[in-house]
């Protein structure tokens, strides 16, 4: 089996245009008019079994001069997924290249919805320059409603370089009637597909000899109805057998009938052995001669010694017996439908029915040992031998998981009845880990608690025991029990044997890393992983980026941005080079957070906007929290519009994951975004339309986490029993991000709770706090929580930093704040340049009062005076001061003056017009 | 009124009797394959003639299946309708 840029292994044999057969009739009329018509969108050849439907099409496609490609569609087709790559498989074969778009989205967990797929198929076709021709053969097996729904959506607008072109046996779920009133389609239907006298004649000829006459064409002409398949058993039949044509002419009644009787004349005309083969081989979609054999039972020993495969099929081939080569190598063939139908039914006949599944099961066992997992499952399942099916899946799920296909897993599990699945412990671990992959792990518990008491009874071998304490362990960190879960990692990774089962080993390493730190022990665990991926090969990429991502988890909830930032790249380059979606994604998703988290704004738009376009194929919170970032990106960045577009987005995004954390994630988000604009009425609005969250969420480095949203939104309404309310939920979420060793979270918590105290005026206390949220933030270097408090937050910080603690970080927080907004009045007195202020001491603005205040402040006028010259009392004027002295952070008049000056609100003393020069003698 | 509510009582996941009539002949045989409907033959001489299928059918998907099957057999459908009790 090969594998394509998707995860979805494809079988070439499906893609190959099956030849013309030797004996085909040239039919130039049906070939001219195709090849006239490429220039529409599409041709439909819809016609019954046996018209010579794909004959006439690949009789095309060899003489045209346009590129086409070919797929052979069937029952697996009937999953988008499935269909879609198989769709791009056989563009590929024109254009290597094209494909940027679509791939990526079928190794999402959950598809998007169809017309996203559409869009992105559309793009990537429209981007192929060159002419082509793509055929869907026996596109009437596809009746999976979301196929049709897409290539609805790619017909609307047909890309330019594509000629579609079906070959059905009945017309599909499609626009056909508006493509035939817009001329875009060329239908060919069973009335031009059925053989003209002259053709029977000209087919007859080819195959029996010249002798043929003309009144024997016509007979055989009307008995068939020009029914290709009907002449070529004909043809069979009537090698060697004179009586056929008298026998013929006696037949009355339905083609169908003559059919019947064709098919068990050409039976009777083989030997013993040949007609076995025959019989067996029709229970295939494909066989190849070693099938052949394999199907070959001990009861058929007499047939042994006559006949292998290899002579079957080349007899077959000698008699152009209505065999299809899948592959230029002669490997691979496949009946015509309508002949294995009918062979099938004579099998039926003469085969009993424990005969038929003994069929399949050996059919099943031959694809199994050759790696053909789905037919193996098909064959065992047709055998009416379920637990045969079960053991192919457990047999084959390491090779399935180890490779990342665990979307292939999950398609062969759901075949199995759920009353084996229920019993067999592998299966059951094999969903465990479906729920693992696709974020449902609240359900695993109960699956590991039922594959124990399976076990109870049975003899454990070691690396089953190692996937059972695997998943222990998970269900015990996400109960938050980090020693336990540590040991049963432990158990897990030792238990494991060496270079079995990648996917358990690599998982298993990256959350005993997790674990460990959840356990305080981040030292051990940053050490482990940077041991592991020095001694991976580079080609051990799946092992590599769990590794790789388990830095990234450790640093993000340390609040270590850099060293996230620089692991969240190294993750997206892992992921793209080895094409593991989840290793590209979640390194967008660390860029992104890490450099919003430093308010590197330019940056986390970037890396935000990548993971907001492939938000369909990332981790659903991922993608979800790195909208709600984006949003708040562009409001912080003075785009207010386009922070709500991307709201917009998400809240579509919410709708089709359906999951009711997002829709609150989405909520939350907006009452944030309007507190940035000052809007506490919306936010506290958004506020009230949250559900009812139950108990401390997991918060993880998420930057959006509702719980820490509430308290933000009640400190910034601001009564005094809500800031109570504030801080007692602040300090229960402190204890669990405690628990969770959540650096991240912790920060994000203690300055809130310091804006919330200083609110309250408690000055001392939240400086206190602010002191201890500064401190963790330095050395990662978080920014963005302190900036998205605003101004009071600033004046928070410089009186922290008059304490002397930790004064350059503060400077470079503060330097992240909005230089204060010039009013008209402020604008005249900033005489100095504004280049000459150190831009980090930014300021909120003044009011008109106050700037008048400390201009008379600055000529060195008593409160008095002042208040004499603006006709206020000297109680106000020391209002102003106080508010003056807090806004530009000083403690008294002669700082207030020379900070006004260095701030660029005051001239500086020589420019002013009532300096006087103490060395004037006019002074 | 009665009988044409009777008639129109039919849906899309249950149950129904139905009558298909196809020109040309099908046999015994295949009435496996037909959903286990009984198949009759009225024969205009030899094999020219009509067949009538009738009997309870699943669903509209067993019906589906069955007209079908018709179709793969070659035979042209004349007539498809909901039996009358």
């Amino acid at each position: 089996m090969e594998r394509n840029t998707t995860h979805i292994p494809i079988l070439r044999t499906k893609m190959y245009r099956p030849p013309v057969p030797s004996d085909h009739v040239y039919r130039p009329e049906l070939l001219e008019r195709l090849e006239k018509q490429t220039p529409r969108a599409m041709t439909l050849v819809s016609a019954p079994a046996g018209y010579g439907k794909t004959t006439l099409v690949s009789c095309w496609l060899e003489r045209s001069a346009c590129p086409s490609a070919f797929l052979a569609l069937d029952e697996h087709d009937n999953d988008l997924r499935q269909f879609l790559s198989y769709f791009l498989g056989a563009v590929q074969t024109i254009s290597p290249a094209i494909g940027l778009e679509t791939p990526s989205i079928l190794n999402a967990p959950d598809l998007p919805p169809v017309p996203v797929i559409g869009r992105s198929l559309a793009n990537d076709l429209h981007r192929i320059e060159e002419q082509f021709i793509l055929v869907l053969d026996d596109f009437h097996c596809i009746h999976d409603k979301s196929v049709h729904v897409l290539l609805r959506e790619i017909l609307r607008h047909p890309p330019r370089s594509m000629h579609l072109v079906m070959v059905t046996r009945k017309d599909p779920f499609l626009p056909i009637s508006t493509l035939r009133a817009l001329n875009r389609v060329t239908e060919v239907r069973t009335r031009d597909l059925r053989f003209t006298d002259p053709e029977v004649h000209v087919f007859l000829k080819s195959n029996l000899g010249d002798q043929i006459e003309n009144a024997t064409s016509k007979l055989v002409a009307e008995k068939t109805e020009g029914w290709v398949t009907g002449l070529r058993l004909a043809v069979l039949a009537m090698r060697g057998h004179d009586e056929v044509e008298s026998e013929l002419s006696e037949l009355t009644g339905t083609t169908r009938y003559v059919m019947d009787y064709l098919i068990s004349e050409v039976l009777a005309n083989q030997s013993l052995a040949a007609r076995h083969f025959l019989l067996r081989s029709s229970i295939l979609d494909r066989f190849s001669s070693s099938l052949c054999d394999a199907l070959r039972g001990p009861d058929d020993k007499r047939a042994l010694t006559e006949m292998d495969g290899e002579t079957f099929i080349t007899g077959l081939l000698k008699d152009n017996a209505f065999l299809i080569a899948l592959d230029r190598e002669n490997h691979w063939f496949r009946y015509h439908h309508l002949f294995k139908d009918l062979l099938q039914r004579q099998m039926k006949g003469q085969f009993k029915a424990e005969e038929i599944a003994a069929l399949h099961s050996r059919a099943s066992e031959w694809f199994e040992s050759r790696g053909y997992i789905e037919e193996a499952i098909d064959h065992a399942l047709a055998a009416g031998d379920a637990l045969a099916a079960a053991k192919v899946i457990e047999q084959s799920r390491h090779a399935a998981l180890d490779t990342d296909q665990w979307h292939a897993l999950q398609r062969w599990l759901n075949r199995i009845p759920p009353e084996i699945q229920q019993v067999r412990p592998i299966l059951l671990l094999s969903k465990a880990w479906i729920l693992l992959f696709s974020a449902r792990m609240g359900a695993v518990l109960p699956i590991i608690e039922r594959v124990e008491s399976l076990l109870d009874k049975d003899p454990e071998e070691a690396a089953l025991l190692s996937e059972i304490n695997f998943f222990r362990g998970l269900v015990c960190y996400f109960k938050g029990d980090g020693e336990s879960s540590v040991a049963f990692f432990t158990k897990a990774t030792e238990q494991l044997p060496k270079g079995s089962f990648i996917a358990l080993r690599s998982q298993a390493e990256y959350w005993l890393c997790v674990a460990l730190h959840l356990n305080g022990r981040k030292k051990t665990a940053i050490r482990r992983l940077h041991q592991g991926i020095r001694s991976r090969d580079l080609t051990e990429g799946m092992l590599l980026s769990r590794m790789v991502f388990g830095l990234c988890f450790i640093h993000m909830l340390n609040g270590e941005c850099l060293p996230a930032y620089q692991e969240g790249l190294r993750l997206r380059e892992l992921g793209s080079t080895n094409r593991l979606v989840f290793a590209e994604t979640w390194g967008m998703y660390v860029q992104g957070n890490a450099s919003f988290q430093m308010f590197d704004l330019d940056a986390a738009r970037r890396h935000f906007s990548r993971i907001v376009e492939n938000r369909y194929i990332a981790n659903p919170r991922a993608a979800v929290d790195a909208m709600a970032g984006l949003s708040m990106t562009r409001q912080f960045m003075g785009e207010p519009d386009e922070a709500d577009e991307t709201i917009r987005l998400a809240q579509e995004y919410a709708e089709w994951t359906k999951e009711p954390m997002h829709f609150d994630i989405v909520r939350s988000c907006r009452a944030r975004i309007a507190l940035l604009r000052g809007d506490l009425d919306s936010a506290s609005r958004w506020l009230r339309s949250l559900s009812e969250t139950s108990g401390n969420p997991i918060m993880l480095f998420f930057l959006e986490n509702p719980a820490i949203t509430e308290c933000r939104v009640l400190i910034a309404t601001g009564s005094d029993v809500g800031l109570k309310e504030a801080i007692e939920r602040l300090d229960n979420l402190q204890q669990n991000s405690k628990a969770w060793q959540n650096t991240c979270q912790m920060m994000e918590i203690m300055i809130l709770r310091a804006q919330a105290c200083q609110r309250r005026g408690r000055l001392q206390e939240a400086l206190k706090v602010l002191e201890r949220a500064v401190a963790m933030a330095e050395p990662g270097g978080t920014i963005r929580p302190f900036r998205e408090l605003g101004q009071p937050m600033a004046n928070l910080l410089k009186k922290l930093a008059e304490k002397n603690v930790a004064v350059e970080f503060i400077e470079k927080l503060l330097a992240a704040f909005p230089p204060i907004s010039s009013s008209s009045r402020l604008s005249r007195r900033l005489v100095t340049s504004k280049s000459s202020s150190p831009s980090s001491l930014t300021v909120e603005p003044l009011t008109n009062r106050e700037l008048d205040v400390l201009e008379l402040l600055a000529q060195r006028l008593r409160n008095k005076e002042i208040a004499e010259k603006l006709f206020i009392s000297p109680e106000t004027v020391r209002t102003h001061l106080q508010n003056i002295y807090q806004k530009i952070d000083v403690c008294n008049r002669s700082q207030a003056v020379a900070s006004a000056v260095t701030l660029g609100i005051l001239p500086a003393i020589e420019n002013r017009p009532d300096f006087r020069p103490l060395s004037d003698p006019a002074g | 009124m009665t009988h044409s509510r009777r008639k129109t009582n039919v849906s899309f996941d249950a149950p129904a009797e139905y009558r298909i009539v196809v020109k040309g002949r099908i046999d015994d045989l295949w009435a496996e394959s037909l959903g286990g409907l009984h198949i009759r033959f009225q024969s205009h001489g030899g094999e020219d003639g009509v067949t009538t299928l009738s009997g309870q059918i699943k669903d509209q998907t067993e019906l589906i299946g069955v007209l079908y099957s018709v179709y793969e057999l070659h035979l042209p459908i004349l007539l498809v309708e909901l039996a009358p009790k």
